[in-house]
């Protein structure tokens, strides 16, 4: 009887404990859209397998690095005069300042965006937009979705992916030959990141036993990462728990 | 005389607590430069290895033996395996440790031998207190981004050793926990088909 009421003791503790305990890591389980984003992944691997991915490769492969170094510095700096109102948005006056730096000094030096001389002054190329700007107001993400030839994304990315294309100020200042070379830039830089993330994709992805999953719990913590600034050392999870 | 002589042991047990305190403090700030000078010594055979000229296969032979001898295995294939762990037998447990670490040098090996000419720095540490230490490096490669790889670090198995691969925010322990649960589903939830596909080269 005593026995009993101890282990019954035990468990309740073991119990609560694992309820105090929480997700370990971010909540990777969440997925409201699963069953909607499984069917458009398959779609997407499909088109990514037979166009896209031959595509990029092709790209990569032809063009010298040289040359897509720079077309990426030009879609990078050009991005700059949005990431400066973006960073005002997040009260970022620092990485405000900073941005627009950089977008002085690459242009003005930097034979209009084609070189970096910024970074080699010690101002690197950090990215933002609405994503971030919606983070650090609290916005919550939404939940996962794989749009139809988009990829992942959350709901809160995806609304910022739309606002970021309408709020480009580049694109209201610029004459319209340029801004024309500034999108040819950017979808070339697009392809670019694909040819670039091949070997990952082909590894973590293309031979997953579960490649939706896969992709999504990749996604889904580097971009965490990114908008957290790093991984939360408080958070690690220790591997010697159940050992 | 006898109370002199408990006098004299109180104080030597006072010393010797104060001591030891002293050695507890100097441990706690010892694991954050015992693991920075793993992940150094680890990077620098990694660096090697990704410019050793060496094919992949070469290249994967080597990282297992980098892996035997800078990570501990049996925690982090018992982590990955989560709820199967508890319910295996020894002899399953042993064989699935082989056959993760095995699969794991070839997945991740594949990866790093894509990454020629980089040059991976240690860039900062943290303590993350009974977990362990986390050490940030950063792999450059000429002309593409920069990728941040985070190694955690822990002293529970007496030495430090790496537990945790952490890739641009990526976990690989959350990763390949999703991954060999999916494996494992693919083979009707039999541990030993999950073995036997985990160790054959695919």
């Amino acid at each position: 009887m005593r026995n009993a009421r101890i282990v019954g003791a035990v468990s309740a503790g073991l119990l609560l404990s694992a309820c105090a305990g929480g997700p370990k890591q971010t909540d990777l389980s969440h997925d409201p859209y699963v069953e909607q984003n499984r069917a458009v992944h398959e779609t997407n691997m499909a088109i990514d397998k037979a166009a896209f991915g031959p595509a990029a490769r092709a790209y990569g492969e032809v063009v010298p690095a040289p040359v897509r170094r720079g077309i990426t510095n030009l879609n990078d700096t050009w991005g700059l005069p949005g990431d400066v109102i973006q960073y005002g948005l997040q009260g970022n006056g620092v990485a405000a300042a900073e941005a627009g730096t950089r977008f002085l000094v690459n242009t003005l030096f930097g034979l209009g965006g084609l070189i970096d001389p910024a970074t080699d002054m010690g101002l690197g190329y950090r990215d933002t937009g609405f994503d971030e700007t919606f983070y650090v107001w609290g916005i919550p993400d939404g939940g996962y979705v794989e749009m139809p030839l988009g990829g992942p994304g959350t709901k809160r990315d995806w609304s910022a992916w739309a606002l970021d294309l309408m709020a480009d100020p580049v694109f209201y200042v610029v004459p319209g030959a340029a801004t024309d070379a500034l999108l040819g830039v950017a979808t070339l830089d697009l392809v670019n990141d694909r040819y670039e993330i091949d070997p990952v994709l082909t590894e973590i992805v293309q031979n997953s036993a579960d490649s939706y999953t896969a992709m999504r719990i990749s996604y889904l913590q580097n971009k965490q990462a990114r908008l957290a600034g790093g991984t939360d050392v408080t958070k690690l999870e220790d591997v010697y728990d159940d050992y | 005389m006898t109370i002199e002589f408990t006098r004299r042991e109180l104080l030597a047990g006072a010393a010797a607590f104060a001591f030891v305190g002293a050695l507890g403090g100097a441990a706690q700030a010892d694991a954050v430069g015992d693991a920075t000078t793993l992940v150094t010594a680890l990077s620098a055979e990694l660096q090697q290895m990704v410019n050793s000229g060496q094919g992949q296969s070469g290249q994967i032979a080597t990282f297992q033996r980098i892996i035997g001898r800078y990570a501990d295995m049996g925690p982090v294939a018992a982590s990955v395996l989560g709820q199967p762990w508890r319910s295996a037998s020894p002899a399953q447990k042993q064989a699935f440790v082989a056959a993760f670490q095995s699969y794991f040098a070839r997945k991740y090996g594949n990866t790093f031998s894509q990454y020629k000419n980089a040059s991976i720095s240690v860039s900062g540490a943290k303590d993350g207190g009974k977990s362990g230490v986390l050490v940030s490096s950063v792999v450059k490669r000429p002309g593409q981004e920069n990728i941040a790889v985070d190694w955690q670090i822990s002293a529970r198995s007496g030495a430090p050793k790496v537990v945790n691969l952490i890739i641009e925010g990526v976990s690989m322990l959350a990763n390949e926990r999703a991954e060999v649960g999916a494996m494992l589903d693919a083979q009707h939830g039999s541990l030993d088909g999950l073995i036997a596909q985990m160790s054959k080269p695919s």
